[in-house]
């Protein structure tokens, strides 16, 4: 049995096609990867996974049912984590998560417990008393990520999950999300992510698939591209080889292929450079390069 | 409003609602600020007026031959039913346009709306658990309200004329009609929700429903119109339907996609 199947998908927003003509199928455990800059189309399309936008054209069925007209039932069996972390700021969270988890039918001791384990692991957990309002953007994406996981979906959908969080916490999402056993598409314009899930990737551009398969393929497949690296140190790196520009812990460079990424990732560890994010990024930015 | 209905999550959705609304003071500063201003200062100003000028006032604004021994009494009662009655209805108006507001409005502007969208809910769970979270508290405060000021009122007036205004029919029929100009309100507020960005226009459009209301003390004042027991039923009949009407349209147009999107 297919948990997913997108046939023929498309969205429009008034003039702009966000979404266009998307086909894939997901069996039971398997994992989508959605990788593209930001305005390719992940956001709009896991949205329309989650029932709450509707295709213009095509269909899509979750656990085999179609999620238009909106059916609430699917939607006990599937989480969506969105790109902001949809927390009430002035409750607490373990207020948010009792509220999110009754909202799934769950009993409160059931979400309590199920919520001090995911936090534990989070390493959240001293903050499960405090109000959201109070916490770091990195501590409010970790409730938020305990928030989705408490119904235990057979369907997880997450937009950007590790945005805000530090490489160890990033490191602990993913292992916890590897336990969820749930259906996953997991939308990212991080490479340094990609290696870590497990799965096909599809690469989105404009509401297109450019293309779809293995991490390989994927990253063979992507030309002249740029790419934003953030450090964890402020490194002042040379690059000889590299077209690339730095500001601070920043660099931006810009690549033949996406395939260069793992060589240009080794040169700046070999200059000391610790890398904390590898990103897709779309803006142009010709002007500023140092054309070497 | 139909399908099954999970009273669980109704509650949960009212009871966060609640709990969100008042734990913030930009909503719960003016829910408790202007039921103050109406249950105290209103019945000592009135007092105060009748004290000293009632008996003067009345005939001039009413064209009523009032009997001098009588006139501060009947001022008291005259402003306390045709002035103030009309402006103590618009308390549930305000109240439930504030919480309404946070309560739909709200949900975009925290872009808390598309996790809440997303969960096992359905329309009508989600629109019962919202409507309530500014249902109660808009009742309840027009009650307490209503006690304090009928207190302050009557302490004042036993004590100066040895008659207790309130209760009377009038009060009672104004807070008959309470509930129903809160829901109409709601229904409002659930309507243009998918219209809106924000809190801030969601109140203003709904706060428009407080214009009519204004208009009643002049018309009352000009002899236009008589707050009597008629008038009341008549007002609780058009409240009955109009809220009705709001509501059923507010579930019938309700669409999560345009909620979300616009």
């Amino acid at each position: 049995m297919y948990y997913i199947v997108a046939k023929n998908v498309s969205k429009y927003f008034s003039n702009t096609k966000a979404v266009e003509n998307i086909s894939f199928s997901l069996k039971e455990g398997e994992r989508l990867i959605l990788l593209g800059p930001n305005g390719a189309g992940k956001s709009t399309l896991l949205r329309l996974l989650s029932g709450i936008l509707r295709p213009d054209t095509g269909y899509i069925e979750i656990l085999g049912n179609k999620t238009v007209p909106y059916n609430s039932e699917i939607n006990r069996y599937v989480s969506f984590l969105g790109e902001n972390y949809a927390l009430y700021d002035n409750l607490s969270v373990i207020d948010n998560l009792i509220f999110f988890g009754t909202l799934y039918d769950i009993e409160k001791e059931e979400i309590i417990e199920r919520a001090k384990e995911i936090l534990s692991r989070l390493d959240a957990i001293e903050f499960i008393n405090r109000k959201v309002g109070e916490l770091s953007r990195g501590t409010k994406q970790k409730i938020a990520i305990c928030r989705a996981l408490l119904n235990k979906p057979k369907v997880l959908l997450l937009d950007e999950p590790t945005a805000f969080l530090d490489p160890h916490a990033t490191d602990e999402l993913h292992s916890v999300i590897e336990e969820a056993d749930a259906t996953i598409v997991y939308a990212t314009q991080r490479f340094d992510e990609l290696h870590k899930m497990k799965g096909k990737i599809m690469l989105l551009d404009h509401g297109r698939k450019k293309a779809y398969g293995s991490l390989e393929q994927i990253l063979s497949s992507i030309k002249d591209i740029n790419v934003e690296i953030y450090l964890l140190n402020e490194k002042k790196l040379l690059l000889r080889r590299w077209n690339f520009i730095q500001k601070r812990n920043k660099i931006n460079a810009k690549l033949k292929s996406a395939s260069e990424i793992p060589e240009l990732i080794e040169d700046i560890v070999k200059e000391g450079g610790k890398i904390l994010s590898v990103s897709y990024l779309r803006e142009s930015i010709s002007n500023e390069w140092v054309v070497k | 409003m139909g399908g099954k209905i999970n009273w669980n999550k109704i509650w949960a959705i009212s009871m966060k609602d609640m709990k969100e609304a008042f734990s913030s003071l930009s909503i719960s500063g003016p829910m408790i600020g202007i039921p103050i201003f109406f249950a105290v200062l209103l019945p000592l100003f009135t007092f105060y007026i009748a004290r000293y000028a009632g008996s003067t006032i009345i005939p001039q604004i009413a064209g009523i031959s009032v009997p001098q021994s009588f006139g501060n009494l009947y001022f008291i009662e005259f402003f306390s039913i045709n002035i103030l009655g009309p402006i103590f209805m618009t308390m549930p108006i305000i109240t439930a346009s504030v919480l309404a507001a946070d309560s739909f409005a709200g949900e975009k502007e925290r872009k808390t709306a598309e996790a809440l969208l997303a969960t096992p809910t359905t329309n009508t769970e989600l629109l019962i658990g919202k409507i309530f979270a500014s249902l109660i508290p808009a009742v309840l405060l027009t009650i307490a309200v209503f006690i304090i000021y009928a207190s302050i009122t009557d302490y004042l007036s036993l004590s100066s004329f040895g008659i207790a205004i309130f209760p009377n029919i009038a009060w009672y029929m104004m807070l008959l009609n309470s509930p129903f100009l809160a829901l109409t309100t709601i229904g409002l507020v659930v309507l243009i929700s998918t219209k809106v960005r924000g809190i801030k226009e969601a109140q203003q459009i709904s706060t428009l429903l407080i214009l009519p209301l204004l208009v009643i003390p002049f018309a009352s004042i000009f002899n236009l119109a008589k707050l009597n027991l008629q008038f009341f039923i008549i007002l609780l009949i058009v409240l009955l339907i109009t809220s009705s009407a709001v509501l059923y349209l507010s579930e019938k147009f309700f669409d999560r996609e345009r909620f979300i999107l616009s």
